[in-house]
């Protein structure tokens, strides 16, 4: 046990800096009396910049970190993103939120530092205290000026804390194999025990269900469409959709690849990815029929996890990386939509896609922002998301493609990489009804009239749509090279060179701008020819409408109807299952005194028996 | 890049063009002479001249780049195309998965703009697009994994190689059978008949394009008639071998084999409805290339 002990002198500054100051600050916010709103409101600033430089100090520069600490390529761009996303998550609730802010920046402080610690450590047991801790702190993050979602916040965090509950088992197992809790230790030690491959296996599901809770992918994923409607939008960004999926898959990478060395031809490899498939595909099915633009991005939260489950579970250098690039693009993007669905909520007061329609021209830079983040979320080129899922893609294909593989393997790649690609067009499709239902479309009486967001809403929405170009622009030359994978992997497979895809793209649009701009056509505006109708607020074409054939063609209706009555939620089957046996424990309690007595006669009868038997 | 490199490029938007042949072939199939072959650029140039009306309710910026977007996506994926099969060029800007993706643009280009016009009818017909587009992808990127497995490579200068080393995909049995549903898929991908549930003149008018006017439904047009060149190429190199050909002149009838066959499709069948084509692509052709998948993991 020696070397869980913690000694308080040998911590070292970098771990105090950006595990607990963050923590400490918080914890300050929640003492003393909210009053001192803006000198509260500075400190967070300063305390989260001044985290987020240190995290580049330390991602650069590689320290060494004490005995339970370590920094490498896997938990370093982890660590970055953990620091941007709380920045942006505090620049944006500056103006959000109309109570006092102090409680959400001590969360918002908390969960910082927390992950912090999570993703430095290489401690097992340290690891499942930040786990826990995240867990509680997503709780309260989803409560948080959001009375309403008390029941989604008890099923999250029933949900999460029981994936906690696996990650003791799974740590548990790893211990009394190896008596150990490093990370490199285990490892190490588990490779001279392949007769316990039985135990070691069901410590890995324990684990990958822990990370799958907290990254939100089926069949573990219903807390996250469920909290959607009503927690406040910065919770949203910065939990669901930026931290918890950069924790999870961190976990998961981490199992796969450093502790348990997963072999591609092993069965977990092969569940993996057709995990991610159907993740994919049932998601964004569900995300097409959705009327609730929070809802509808909530499910892509989900589908898009699916995405990175391939890329690591094929196992190929250039899948994983492909994962794990993804998770980082899905992290911007996801934010920035979620953020872009705030301003739209924060104008209109709502964000049902039936009552809104035409804001494009009132709110134009957050329009940009959102049609940029949408376009990368369906991986058109030449953005980021497009690049991710492409190194996804070739991961999947050269294992297709492997014929060293059985036939039953290369067709389970073959149907998660359709689902992957279809799943890219329902994407697509789901956006489009996104774009259409907000921005374009004819005005609905709400839209009409309504600003553009504050300034320190729209910031960060904006910066979140320059880095999906400058991700997509630079994916080798910049993320890949120098931020995910310092030492480069061959990715010679396929060929895309988007800098040069773009230069071109440009230039043929301005061929085609010059030629407008040469036909010298007059420009006249008039109104919409719709054969003489008047157009009206009735004749507004819904974007709910839109996929309504869809929905009823064949078996996807009953398909539908069935998830809609949560059949397929996990959480809900098993509180089916407890309400059952309580029902039927509920007849033995019902309180009176006869049938106790009754009980208590049988027992003492059967006592009797025993006793003279 | 340098100044050869925007030459080529130049050449590459000039060569694509081969859409006089379909207007051709459609009137020799209705007993008629038909228009000279110069008739689709003089209407073009005509669109030109005309004015630019803008409804007033639209979200202008939108409006006015939609027809760019698509274009530019579409020349620098014949770009692409016209570098690999005619300079042999090992590897050039994108592979398949690029490609195919770059395909989706146009469609989205219509789609936004049919959106961003505020027009009823628009919508309606931009709608319909997007289900269409759901409805051929699935055959089509089915069918386009049987190239992929049967060459185990994803870059088209390699899957061009390898056809002209060990013979062409399509005579294959699955890849014949991939055939079959990418040239139905790309069909619908080209708007053309039966699959012009979108544009559907008789039901909504022209659909997305209903309030576009002037040099912006010139480009438009301008991108049916990309489309029209682009695609068959990009179903000949995957499928037939591209130009890999020593003569230039099989190539070249190959190539014309493959558009006059979406022009026969085009003539000689009725459009349906946006359902029943989900249920054509989804029940039907999806089961085909799925089959194709199976045969040519088989190895066969």
């Amino acid at each position: 046990m020696n070397n869980v002990m913690l000694n308080i002198s040998s911590i070292n500054i970098n771990i105090w800096i950006t595990c607990l100051l963050p923590i400490v600050t918080g914890g300050v916010f929640l003492v003393f009396p909210k009053c001192w709103e803006k000198m509260f409101k500075l400190i967070t600033f300063l305390t989260i910049v001044f985290v987020f430089i240190c995290q580049i100090l330390i991602f650069i520069k590689r320290p060494f970190l004490g005995c339970n600490f370590n920094i490498d390529n896997l938990n370093g761009f982890v660590l970055i993103f953990l620091g941007l996303f709380s920045l942006i998550t505090a620049v944006y609730s500056l103006k959000y939120f109309s109570s006092k802010l102090s409680v959400f920046y001590a969360y918002v402080l908390f969960a910082l530092g927390v992950s912090n610690f999570t993703v430095l450590t290489n401690n097992m047991l340290f690891l499942l205290i930040g786990w826990g801790i995240l867990g509680i702190v997503l709780y309260l993050l989803i409560n948080y000026a959001s009375p309403e979602s008390a029941s989604a916040s008890k099923k999250t965090f029933i949900i999460v804390g029981g994936a906690d509950a696996f990650l003791i088992i799974g740590i548990a197992i790893l211990w009394s194999l190896t008596k150990s809790f490093n990370f490199n230790e285990i490892s190490s030690s588990l490779s001279g025990l392949g007769h316990y491959s039985g135990l070691i296996n069901i410590s890995f599901i324990c684990f990958i269900v822990a990370a799958i809770a907290k990254a939100g992918a089926f069949p573990l994923h219903t807390w996250i469409p469920e909290i959607s409607p009503t927690t406040s939008i910065p919770t949203l960004a910065f939990m669901p959709a930026s931290l918890d999926k950069l924790l999870g898959i961190y976990l998961l990478a981490r199992c796969m690849i450093d502790i348990f060395k997963i072999s591609p031809m092993s069965g977990f490899s092969l569940a993996l990815v057709f995990l991610g498939g159907f993740t994919v595909i049932a998601a964004v099915m569900m995300a097409l029929v959705q009327h609730n633009m929070r809802k509808l991005l909530s499910y892509h939260a989900v589908s898009q996890v699916g995405y990175m489950l391939i890329g690591l579970g094929s196992m190929h250098p250039i899948g994983i990386l492909g994962g794990l690039f993804h998770m980082l693009n899905n992290t911007i993007y996801k934010t920035c939509l979620f953020l872009s669905a705030g301003n739209v909520e924060k104008r209109t007061n709502t964000t049902d896609l039936d009552k809104l329609g035409g804001l494009a021209r009132f709110m134009p830079l957050t329009f940009t922002a959102m049609l940029i983040a949408s376009l990368s979320i369906s991986g058109v080129p030449p953005f980021n998301g497009f690049y991710s899922k492409w190194m996804v893609y070739q991961g999947v294909i050269i294992r297709l493609t492997d014929t060293s593989f059985s036939f039953f393997a290369r067709g389970v790649y073959g149907v998660a990489l359709i689902f992957a690609l279809l799943g890219s067009a329902l994407t697509l499709a789901s956006f489009l009804k996104v774009m259409f239902g907000v921005f374009l479309g004819q005005r609905s009486k709400l839209t009409s009239g309504v600003k553009e967001a504050d300034k320190t809403m729209v910031i960060p929405v904006v910066f979140l749509a320059l880095l999906c170009i400058v991700f997509g622009l630079f994916g080798e030359s910049f993320v890949l090279k120098y931020l995910i994978n310092p030492i480069s992997v061959n990715l010679e497979y396929g060929l895309w060179l988007p800098q040069v895809v773009m230069i071109l793209m440009l230039f043929a649009g301005t061929l085609g701008v010059i030629a407008f701009a040469l036909s010298r056509s007059k420009i006249r505006i008039v109104d919409n020819f719709i054969g003489g109708e008047v157009l009206s607020d009735e004749v507004r074409p819904r974007a709910t409408e839109f996929y309504i054939s869809i929905r009823e063609n064949g078996v996807l209706g009953s398909i539908y109807n069935m998830a809609e009555k949560k059949i397929f939620d996990i959480y809900e089957v098993c509180l089916k299952i407890v309400f059952g046996i309580i029902r039927v424990l509920r007849y033995l309690h019902n309180g009176i005194l006869p049938t106790y007595l009754v009980w208590c006669l049988i027992g003492v009868l059967i006592l009797f028996f025993k006793i003279i038997k | 890049m340098n100044f050869y490199f925007f030459r080529d490029f130049f050449f590459s938007c000039v060569w694509e063009v081969f859409y006089p042949l379909d207007r051709k072939v459609t009137a020799r199939i209705q007993y008629r002479v038909g228009p000279p072959w110069y008739q689709s650029f003089a209407d073009l140039l005509k669109l030109f001249g005309k004015e630019t009306l803008i409804p007033k309710n639209s979200s202008v910026t939108m409006f006015m780049l939609a027809p760019f977007l698509g274009m530019s996506a579409l020349l620098v994926s014949g770009f692409i195309l016209y570098k690999i099969n005619l300079f042999n060029m090992p590897g050039f800007l994108g592979d398949l998965i690029v490609m195919v993706y770059l395909f989706t643009i146009p469609s989205l280009s219509l789609i936004l703009g049919g959106f961003a016009s505020s027009n009823p009818l628009s919508s309606l017909g931009s709608s319909r697009e997007i289900k269409l587009l759901l409805g051929y992808e699935l055959p089509f990127m089915l069918a386009i994994l049987v190239p992929v497995i049967q060459t185990g490579s994803i870059r088209f200068s390699e899957i061009i190689q390898f056809q002209i080393e060990h013979g062409a995909v399509l005579y294959s049995i699955s890849g014949s059978l991939a055939f079959i549903a990418v040239l139905l898929s790309v069909q619908a991908k080209m708007g053309l008949v039966p699959f012009d549930v979108a544009e559907a003149e008789t039901e909504i008018l022209s659909g997305p394009l209903t309030e576009y006017s002037g040099p912006l439904l010139g480009i438009f047009k301008l991108n049916k008639m990309l489309m029209f060149s682009i695609l068959p190429l990009f179903v000949l190199s995957c499928f037939w071998g591209g130009f890999g050909n020593v003569n230039p002149l099989i190539n070249i009838l190959k190539f014309l084999t493959i558009v006059v066959i979406f022009t026969l499709i085009r003539n000689t069948n009725p459009r349906l409805r946006v359902d029943q084509a989900l249920r054509f692509f989804w029940f039907k052709l999806s089961v085909i290339s799925s089959i194709a998948v199976i045969l040519a993991l088989g190895g066969m």
